[in-house]
């Protein structure tokens, strides 16, 4: 049981936006590997849960977002992705979640988001935060490699589809989805890429996306996919929207955008999307966090040197 | 005009920062009379209309990028952008565009376009802004001075004159000498005003500054006067630190004093910049981009100096392999070398040429060798990692001095098993050293890298050598694991070292088609590793699997034709059901294996699972694949029956290819094995197969079976996997807290950074603009960057996350359909550029080259988030790629017969 008290202390620390020792980082997410694994590419999740889009290391935000929705485990969660990138903190905002995660499996839902790539974070900030907050890659390797583990997607209820981009053409049906091996780096094409990229727009049909990854979908594509499947909604997040949320298509496809004020500068405000045990819809909007103070440690200098 | 010279893709900025395609068309410039000017008209290739007239106003700032791009903006947020077909009608449009505005065409932008407001643009005019005044040097004044130089900073005009006013009244002197008086008197409030201003000076970026600042008599006043943060609650102690704690350690006695001077300079101001200065936030890194390039031409410096002193380093080298050195000397030889190399990172590559060529006449790899060798720990890692920056810049030279020294030292004793054997055994808990060395072994096995000449090829020479004297060093913990028929030791730490050689293999696998073939089906390895199924760490499993399904992935019939015989399907089908219905990973790997096998359709395969699980797989109907796999099969019995007389032809002609020479066989092997492919594609009896299989494979058997006897004669450990140290157990680890080497972290770098990971590639639409180009808005160029800054577009993965790297992106991830631009220098339009600071610097004259430098920015454009640029600034640091495979291809550049549109795939930096 020292484990769990070792988590909980784990968990503590990191709400505080300090972060957990290499050593620990590794033992989490070996842990969390171990409950990943077990996940189904489209994880079922019982209502009332709480949807949750984009966070992208905002994590004074994220503690805004658990203020407004309630605390896990008294809240039952699901993120769908990008909780990496961007902003400041990163490696506490995923390690936090990844550590509730192992700590109440049952009460929190990931699901992976494109940012949760090797590729993508090397550019847009997670691998460059790693190397400042740890002096080396090692941490930034365990979590990429965790991101593999992460599902793709979740079905609430049977009934609310919610992924992080979108639609595939190639994917008519959520058996579909079960056929993918999902424990490699998001290609750059394909069914797995095109969930993760994907995004809807006015239109019928497919279209080229100007993103240079996924699809555009249209609402014919929506119609055929929930009926085919017996799904009232299509819930995702992906992209930024001023309101926090935003519906498409009628009430068929809906964006969650839950990162406020996104990269400090975008002004917006963050949704959260609650769903009851009857699956009523109700939104939670938030702001951003009072200033993000900036503690970030810097290296540890080495004693010695010889040039 | 119908050439193809003028013809361009007009593109306009929608509101949602996406470049919208206008039509294609022929651009043409000429007066119109209703705009009253000289203009630029579009005219639509499909039916002659006009795409665009816009008259070139004087003050319109264009932008010429990519050599095909022409970008400009009209009214508020109007951007347009123009993409040629071809540079010479670009030029020539520019040309036009330029003289109307009484430019010189050689620029790359028409105006300095400032996005401020009106007034601040006026005071940015060069001849408009006033020296700067600087106020008598006193203690009562300092609050004014912090104030007047933070209030410079966002005008880089005004930043230039602060710079020259300082500079020429000496006053960073004065300024330390009031620092010593605030310090005597105690005066917290004039110590806190000394901080900000000096914050302040290394804000103005400016490389004279810093020569003055870190000159050897003030550079600790200067980190004194940093002491005093007024954020921080009490001054922080680093003259203390650099004075008592930091230690210089000088290992052969070095005779130039300059060389010591600017080795402690070195320490110093990397000290200032990675510890005393604030963590720069993504955003503003690059404000600090002169003190950057002051310890990367540093380094470089001292790099050269050590080199050419050949006395110097034949003494190092001398100790460092000596019989009678000190342990501890050793040890101090062997992190110095290891320094050495990481601060030669900053070299450009023929420099960097040079330095182990060096290095290697010295003996650098002999001497890791004897390191490896001898039983110190520290030692071994400092010598591991040296030899990772060796294999990462060399992996040829590294080959062949492993070719050479193969004849002479016995296959235990050869650099390559010490390094295989180095990592079986590591005795870190999380196999740090593991997981570099087994990347270091990827980069040597990557036939990608190999040369290929006339006269010897690499490959072949380098991977017999391999699979002869090493590969059983490599697998042999898998054997000793997978002897019975459950893992025999099945913690934690076995099963992530297995993990790491089944990743390696998989690796073999996909790249070295014929040797591997060879190993797997001599060693019946893959039904040793399907016993990894059994293994209670999913994660081994799905490594398993996966190196299976890439087996499977080859379509190969001889592996097909193995599969069978060797029944490997059971354990699979064995581990899948127990696995049960439950919808997790290894249930859609498993699932994923299957469908490939029925939607690529390989026969054999499928008639094999068929007949020989349907029973097992009939209950499975929550996916359709097994049931469309007996579908199928039994269509395909159906409709063979009929083709009976037809194939009964075919077999007898197969037959009598076998019957040959066998050593003209063993030559040919690898063609036999292609043929063999295509015939096997041809539709056979189902039932026939099982029957041919067993000639054919038998034969295959006896080839080896006489091979093998042949080595036997000359190499008895060759047949069977040995065991590694004396009565150890071959997996051998154990348990030590030390913590992982930082280097050791490096190695799985995975992904080329060069690749285009802000966008990947349309699928199927190589001309869709992936991301825009610079937006004539962006406000990039307020602070714009010596356009001497010693960066080029870095070609090689390799060396972009070394020492210096600017990785630039347009966020066209962003999620947000929300645009950016992200610019370096001379605004060139990357949707992912990665620059290596290694890269040529011989085009710097000017006195302050930048070393790295991104702007990132916000778009003027209200709501519009702009992206950020990254910088690392790690010294030394240096990633392998761990994944060769994923972006090799994209880096091809395309020929496109069509326009290219404004953003190009691939990373593309002007200079």
């Amino acid at each position: 049981m020292s484990d769990m008290s070792d988590l909980d202390r784990q968990i503590e620390q990191l709400q505080r936006c300090e972060v957990i020792k290499e050593s620990e980082v590794k033992a989490l997410c070996a842990k969390a590997r171990e409950i990943l694994v077990e996940e189904g590419n489209v994880q079922a999740v019982d209502a009332p849960v709480t949807v949750c889009g984009d966070i992208h290391g905002q994590f004074y935000d994220l503690k805004e977002l658990f203020k407004v929705g309630g605390k896990v485990p008294e809240t039952n969660y699901l993120f769908m992705g990008d909780f990496v990138d961007r902003g400041f903190y990163s490696v506490e905002t995923f390690l936090l979640l990844l550590a509730l995660k192992v700590r109440y499996p049952d009460r929190i839902t990931l699901i992976r988001g494109n940012h949760e790539s090797r590729q993508i974070t090397q550019v847009y900030g997670f691998y460059d935060e790693c190397l400042r907050k740890y002096g080396s890659i090692t941490v930034w390797r365990y979590c990429t490699e965790i991101f593999d583990y992460l599902s793709l997607s979740a079905i609430v209820d049977g009934k609310i589809f919610c992924v992080h981009g979108g639609l595939s053409p190639s994917i008519t049906s959520l058996d579909q989805i079960r056929q993918i091996d999902r424990k490699q780096e998001v290609p750059h094409d394909g069914p797995m890429c095109d969930l993760l990229w994907s995004d809807p727009e006015d239109m019928q049909g497919w279209g080229v996306s100007p993103r240079g990854a996924g699809y555009l979908f249209g609402s014919d594509v929506v119609n055929t996919f929930c009926q085919e499947n017996e799904v009232d909604l299509i819930c995702r997040a992906h992209q930024l929207v001023m309101e926090g949320y935003k519906w498409h298509f009628g009430e068929m496809v809906l964006t969650v955008w839950s990162a406020p004020n996104y990269c400090y500068r975008c002004g917006n405000v963050a949704a959260i999307l609650e769903l009851d045990e009857n699956l009523k819809r109700d939104f939670t909007i938030f702001e951003a966090a009072p200033q993000e103070s900036r503690g970030i440690p810097s290296k540890k200098p080495q004693p010695d040197y010889f040039l | 005009m119908a050439d193809t010279r003028r013809r361009v893709k007009l593109y306009m900025l929608n509101e949602d920062r996406q470049w919208d395609d206008r039509g294609t068309g022929h651009v043409s410039s000429s007066y119109v009379e209703r705009l009253r000017g000289m203009s630029l008209i579009v005219r639509s290739e499909n039916d002659g209309s006009i795409l665009l007239e816009s008259k070139i106003e004087q003050d319109t700032a264009y932008q010429k990028q990519q050599e095909t791009l022409i970008v400009w903006s009209e009214g508020e947020n109007y951007d347009l952008a123009l993409s040629f077909q071809e540079k010479a009608g670009c030029d020539e449009i520019w040309e036009k565009i330029c003289q109307v505005q009484g430019k010189d065409p050689s620029v790359d932008i028409t105006q300095d376009v400032v996005e401020e407001s009106e007034d601040e643009r006026f005071d940015d005019m060069p001849d408009a802004a006033p020296p700067i005044k600087l106020p008598p040097c006193d203690t009562s004044k300092l609050e004014e001075i912090a104030e007047l130089f933070s209030s410079v900073l966002p005008s880089p005009i005004r930043k230039e004159k602060l710079a020259v006013a300082i500079e020429a009244e000496c006053y960073i002197g004065k300024l330390v000498n009031l620092f010593h008086m605030c310090e005597d008197l105690e005066n917290t409030e004039g110590l806190h005003h000394l901080y900000e201003i000096f914050k302040s000076i290394f804000l103005l970026n400016k490389n004279a500054l810093f020569e003055i600042m870190f000159s050897e008599e003030i550079i600790f006043d200067i980190i004194g006067i940093l002491e005093y943060d007024p954020t921080a609650t009490a001054p922080t102690r680093h003259r203390e630190y650099l004075r008592n704690t930091a230690k210089f350690k000088e290992v052969v006695p070095m005779t130039n004093t300059e060389l010591q001077t600017k080795i402690h300079q070195t320490y110093r101001v990397q000290y200032i910049q990675d510890v005393i200065l604030p963590t720069p936030s993504v955003f503003e890194e690059n404000m600090l981009s002169s003190l950057s390039s002051f310890i990367f031409f540093n380094k470089v410096e001292i790099v050269s100096m050590i080199q050419d002193d050949m006395k110097f380093l034949s003494t190092l080298f001398a100790q460092l392999t000596g019989e009678d050195t000190d342990d501890n000397h050793r040890r101090d030889l062997v992190l110095f070398l290891k320094e050495f190399c990481a601060f030669s990172q900053t070299l450009q590559p023929p420099n960097r040429e040079s330095f182990y060529k060096t290095l290697s006449e010295l003996g650098i790899l002999p001497s890791i060798e004897i390191i490896l060798g001898l039983d110190d720990e520290k030692m071994k890692l400092a010598a591991i990692d040296i030899f990772s920056y060796i294999v990462e810049f060399n992996q040829s030279m590294v080959r062949e001095f492993i070719l050479k020294e193969s004849s002479r030292v016995d296959d235990e004793d050869l650099l390559i098993n010490l390094v295989i054997e180095q990592m079986i055994n590591d005795s870190d808990p999380e196999l740090g050293g593991a997981v570099q060395l087994i990347g270091i072994l990827r980069l040597l096995l990557d036939p990608e890298n190999m040369m290929a000449t006339a006269s010897k090829s690499e490959k072949s020479e380098f991977l017999n050598f391999f699979y002869k004297h090493s590969m059983h060093v490599l697998t042999a913990p898998l054997f000793a694991n997978t002897a019975d028929n459950k893992p025999s030791r099945d913690d934690y730490q076995s099963a992530q070292l297995l993990g790491l050689i089944l990743e390696l293999l998989t690796f073999c696998v996909e790249h070295h088609t014929y040797h591997i073939k060879n190993y797997v089906i001599s060693k019946n390895v893959l039904n040793r590793v399907l016993v990894l199924l059994k293994s209670r760490h999913s994660f081994l499993v799905l490594c398993a699997l996966r190196f299976c399904r890439k087996i499977v992935g080859l379509k190969e019939e001889v592996y097909n034709k193995y599969i069978i015989k060797e029944n490997c399907f059971r354990p699979i089908v064995d581990a899948f059901l127990a696995n049960g219905d439950r919808y997790n990973l290894i249930n859609s790997a498993m699932i994923e294996l299957f469908e490939f096998i029925k939607v690529e359709d390989i026969k054999s395969l499928s008639s094999h699972i068929v007949e020989a699980f349907q029973r097992e797989l009939d209950g499975i109907k929550y996916v359709k694949t097994f049931e469309t796999l007996k579908l199928r099969y039994e269509q395909q019995r159906e409709r063979n029956r009929d083709k009976h007389f037809d194939s009964h032809a075919t077999s007898l002609v197969r037959n009598n290819r076998f019957r040959r020479d066998a050593r003209a066989l063993e030559e040919e092997e690898e063609i036999w094995f292609n043929q063999d492919d295509d015939e096997t594609e041809t539709s056979m009896q189902v039932s026939d197969i099982k029957y041919k299989l067993d000639p054919d494979l038998d034969h295959i058997h006896k080839l080896w079976e006489a091979k093998k006897a042949k080595e036997n004669q000359s190499d008895v450990e060759d047949g069977t996997p040995r065991l590694l140290i004396g009565t150890k157990s071959p997996i051998s680890i154990s348990i030590k807290t030390g913590s992982n080497s930082s280097l050791s972290s490096l190695l799985s770098m995975p992904d080329s950074p060069g690749s285009p990971h802000g966008s990947p590639p349309a699928p199927g639409s190589p001309e869709s603009p992936k991301s825009p180009p610079t937006s004539p808005h962006s406000p990039s160029r307020l602070c714009p960057t010596p356009q001497s800054s010693p960066v080029t577009s870095s070609s090689s993965p390799l060396t972009s996350r070394a020492s210096g790297v600017v990785t630039s992106t347009s966020p066209q991830d962003s999620g947000l359909g929300v645009t950016s631009s992200s610019t370096k220098s001379s605004s060139s339009p990357p949707s992912t550029s990665v620059v290596s600071s290694t890269a040529s610097i011989s085009s710097s004259s000017s006195s302050s080259p930048s070393f790295v430098t991104t702007i990132a920015t916000t778009n003027a454009t209200e709501n519009m988030l702009s992206s950020n640029a990254v910088t690392t600034l790690t010294p030394g640091l240096k990633g392998l790629v761990d994944y060769p495979d994923e972006d090799s291809e994209e880096e091809e550049e395309e020929d496109e017969e069509d326009v290219i549109a404004p953003s190009p795939k691939r990373p593309r930096v002007g200079t």
